[in-house]
């Protein structure tokens, strides 16, 4: 780069998932967003019901002048109740919150193994709802279950979204760490259909860990290159774990995440251009 | 004629009214329980407290009239774990029988494991062969296992859901410590029982009753209640070692989000998960059936037979 030039960075929005300051609450994700510089925030929709409340997330929006991107849909183990139990339901009012906030994405996790009746129609259901609401619906890929070296099918169809016929998905790199998956195979073998991606880094653990990116084993600057080459037009979202740190440790770890995506980003840019 | 069957388990007392004839499948009329929960109403000494006490005989008076309403000719009750071990159950019992007119008998533990097993005997028939069946309560683990009516061995631990909770697992959700002491005490109690089960060889089926074993079976992909009581539904111990240590971690109130889990058991689920892992990995046993039917139905089943 000639000196005296801009750094130029790539318009892939990054931003900072609610759950990423947990146990602090939604407002204060907002605030750790807009003042670390972070692009926007996804909305992860918890038992903080300022996160299940458009008007109250609109506020927020406002106040700290930064966007809310997508709506995480409440469909982890720990948050069946939220939104009713019938899983549909909650698709549904993922999407309606997602509407009112003007965020173009939903994420979701596949159906858990004893939802079977929603598996079976869940390829068809998200389809025809992307198709109805002009929301981007993204699954995300997950993993097994592992106990005495066997693996657990925890969610229907699979864990694996890849060969899936869903049309968008969300790739998290915890979740490649925990499967063992190949997070840089996944990113090709998706192409297009590759639309959101959860920043986060694992070491390979039987725990889904959630760390800051580039402290675990995942190629996560790998990945964020390869976005920029495909020419990514989805959204990267930092959902990193910090609920043991301090106050001061969460500000660094988060502060820390963005300047990695940024750096890459900006980085593979280059090499573009250069090319 | 109608039967009635009052029972006082540590978490519920439950009503369950039944058409029953002799050669007939008894079919449940209708069905009245409270959580009166007399497991957490005890003294220091383990003494069912007043309140406790008041409630038992008020939702005792109140089954008097719902049996009478329903046209029940003959009301049978029994307590188990719950007033079995109160140093004050005679007393508790005595006093619910002058306020109500109802004599609740008290089974033992092993009277327990013998009916639970009578009513698995009869729910899968002769073709089950060997049946060894786990029940796991509010207050007790039972374990029955024989090629007949009656098992050969019945065994009663104290490893209740409800118990084990309350004793070793302090908490919302208790820490690693804790759960980890837990689990090495209810292995070694089932250990310690171990040996007449080892030394009368494998089953040919292996069945498990109870509402926790229904919970965890629903949590590992069985099929939910509102399938009725003749779907298939197993638990295996692989897919319930995998979901354990999330669930450890789970406060009660997130616990109570996963299906088939009620917000008044959420915290014993744990517990009552334990055990049944133990309980399946000491025994070798990797995937059980659940059963339907238990305790109720084998007193109502013992009862018919004595009606010749």
């Amino acid at each position: 780069m000639a000196s005296g030039d801009a750094v130029r960075v790539p318009d892939i929005p990054v931003a900072l998932s609610t759950a990423s300051v947990y146990p602090e609450n939604c407002a204060a994700a907002f605030q750790h967003a807009s003042r670390l510089g972070y692009d926007a925030v996804e909305v992860m929709v918890w038992t903080d019901p300022v996160t299940q409340e458009a008007g109250a997330l609109r506020a927020l929006a406002e106040l700290h002048g930064i966007r809310i991107v997508s709506v995480h849909a409440p469909t982890l183990l720990i948050s069946q109740r939220i939104f009713g139990v019938e899983p549909w339901g909650k698709i549904d009012r993922s999407l309606e919150l997602a509407h009112d906030l003007g965020a173009e994405t939903v994420v979701l996790h596949p159906p858990f193994r004893w939802q079977k009746d929603y598996a079976r129609d869940f390829a068809d259901g998200i389809a025809t709802r992307e198709h109805e609401s002009g929301i981007t619906l993204a699954v995300e890929n997950m993993y097994p279950w592992r106990v005495r070296g066997r693996e657990i099918e925890a969610y229907l169809p699979h864990w694996d979204p890849v060969p899936q016929p869903y049309d968008h998905v969300t790739l998290d790199l915890s979740h490649t760490a925990t499967a063992g998956s190949d997070a840089l195979a996944m990113v090709e073998a998706l192409g297009p259909r590759l639309k959101h991606l959860h920043l986060a880094d694992g070491a390979g653990s039987m725990r889904d860990e959630h760390l800051v990116p580039g402290h675990g084993n995942q190629p996560c600057g790998q990945v964020l290159d390869a976005l920029v080459h495909n020419g990514f037009d989805g959204s990267v979202v930092v959902e990193i774990s910090t609920r043991r740190l301090t106050g001061e440790q969460r500000e660094i770890a988060l502060a820390e995440s963005l300047a990695f995506c940024r750096l890459h980003l900006a980085g593979a840019l280059e090499a573009e251009e250069e090319a | 004629m109608r039967l009635g069957v009052i029972d006082v388990g540590s978490n519920t007392v439950h009503l369950l009214v039944v058409d029953a004839h002799t050669g007939a499948q008894p079919l449940p009329a209708s069905s009245h329980k409270r959580e009166l929960r007399l497991s957490e109403h005890v003294t220091d000494d383990g003494s069912i407290d007043d309140t406790g006490r008041d409630q038992l005989a008020e939702f005792v008076a109140e089954c008097l009239t719902v049996a009478e309403d329903q046209g029940v000719e003959e009301l049978m009750g029994f307590v188990t774990s719950a007033i079995r071990e109160a140093p004050n159950g005679d007393d508790v019992l005595a006093d619910v029988k002058d306020r109500t007119g109802v004599v609740l008998e008290v089974l033992s533990g092993e009277d327990e494991a013998r009916l639970t097993f009578l009513a698995a005997r009869r729910w899968f028939g002769w073709s089950a062969g060997t049946l060894l069946v786990a029940d796991i309560g509010g207050g007790s683990l039972e374990i029955g296992q024989g090629m007949d009516e009656e098992p050969d061995i019945a065994i009663s631990l104290p490893l209740g859901a409800g118990r084990v909770t309350r004793d070793h697992l302090p908490g919302d959700p208790p820490s690693e410590a804790a759960v980890r002491a837990a689990r090495k005490h209810v292995r070694a109690a089932i250990a310690r029982e171990l040996r007449p089960l080892a030394k009368a060889g494998s089953p040919d089926r292996v069945v498990g009753t109870s509402k926790t074993m229904r919970s965890l079976a629903r949590i590992t992909g069985a099929a939910p209640s509102a399938e009725g009581m003749y779907a298939v539904r197993h638990l295996e111990r692989d897919a319930l070692d995998a979901i354990l240590p999330r669930i450890a971690s789970m406060p009660a109130a997130e616990r109570s989000s996963l299906p088939g889990v009620s917000t008044s058991r959420a915290r014993q689920l744990l517990a009552g998960g334990l055990v049944v892992s133990a309980t399946m990995d000491l025994l070798g046993v990797d995937r059980l059936e659940i059963c339907p039917w238990a305790l109720r139905e084998g007193i109502i089943l013992r009862r018919l037979d004595g009606m010749h």
